[in-house]
């Protein structure tokens, strides 16, 4: 329990929960892993939780021809992935693959829910976190896009 | 003063209650903005939430070498302007008006303010965020996808 918690502390999403938030999204995390090349989400599936990474790098990919996906992002330990689809309840945008050997935490959707209706506290700080995150990752989605605009106008 | 509908219309506050609507409308401000006509600058400080009651924006980007791109058309009831105050992070992108649009807004103070005073409150306004900028990531990584395929032609 205390690796997970610190984990999870470490976990920019919860790394602003008080302890008794911190140990409830710890109880309902569950560990899991994935070999080097397995998808752990397929894009255009239902999301049904995140994921935390504990050990391992997982690529995010867009699929960009039947056979052909861009790496948008490259996730580390501490890093969550699968956010975007359990805040607006829509399938995975992108595949996330492991890269490498991954361990990680999942949390289910229900189970995050379930937090952030124990304490508006929590939920607070919970929504304040995915809007940094998701705002990084939007500011850095908005470069690839820019760097593909400048190829094709050029 | 603003009027609650009017800010109803909205996407951030389609679920504040009207008790909650009238803390927003006694912190924001309005105006109009003519056709061409930058309201923000990319690489500027962000202050403003901005909410558009009418009309068009366009939201443009510089890139290198090819100049001015349009990257996104906001239509009445979005929003603009809240990464840089959540972030204290420069402007990503420049917002110009297309055609004439009228625009309600929040300085950094009072969103702040609304954020900070009253939890319930923030929360729905933060989850409203969230859901939007959920949708921006999707449709960004969409055109991602248009682009390399277009790039290839």
């Amino acid at each position: 329990m205390e690796e997970r918690l610190e984990i999870l502390a470490r976990c920019e999403l919860f790394s602003t929960l008080p302890r008794k938030g911190l140990e409830m999204v710890a109880s309902r995390c569950v560990p899991g892993e994935a070999k080097k090349g397995a998808n752990v989400v397929v894009e255009g599936k239902a999301a049904d939780g995140l994921y935390v990474v504990v050990r391992g790098k997982v690529d995010y990919i867009k699929k960009v021809e039947e056979k052909r996906g861009l790496v948008l992002f490259r996730w580390g330990p501490g890093d969550v992935f699968a956010l975007n689809a359990v805040m607006d309840g829509k399938e995975h945008y992108v595949s996330a693959v492991a890269a490498t050997p991954v361990k990680f935490l999942k949390l289910a959707a229900a189970d995050l829910r379930a937090v952030c209706a124990a304490d508006p506290l929590y939920e607070h700080r919970i929504l304040r976190q995915t809007l940094l995150i998701e705002s990084n990752r939007l500011r850095q989605i908005t470069v690839r896009l820019r760097e593909f605009l400048a190829k094709i106008i050029k | 003063m603003i009027a609650r509908e009017e800010l109803r219309k909205n996407r951030l506050f389609g679920e504040f209650s009207d008790a909650e609507l009238d803390m927003v409308r006694v912190a924001a401000d309005e105006g109009t903005y003519e056709d061409g006509r930058l309201i923000i600058a990319e690489g500027s400080p962000g202050e403003r939430l901005y909410l558009i009651a009418s009309g068009k924006c366009s939201v443009t980007t510089e890139i290198s070498g090819a100049g001015t791109e349009e990257i996104r058309l906001l239509d009445e009831g979005d929003f603009f302007g809240e990464m840089s105050l959540i972030e204290s992070a420069p402007v990503s992108a420049s917002v110009y008006a297309r055609g004439r649009c009228r625009l309600l807004w929040l300085e950094r103070k009072a969103f702040d303010r609304l954020i900070a005073e009253d939890m319930p409150v923030a929360n729905k306004l933060l989850r409203a965020i969230v859901l939007a900028f959920c949708e921006r990531v999707r449709v960004t990584a969409a055109k991602i996808e248009g682009y390399y395929k277009m790039g290839k032609l």
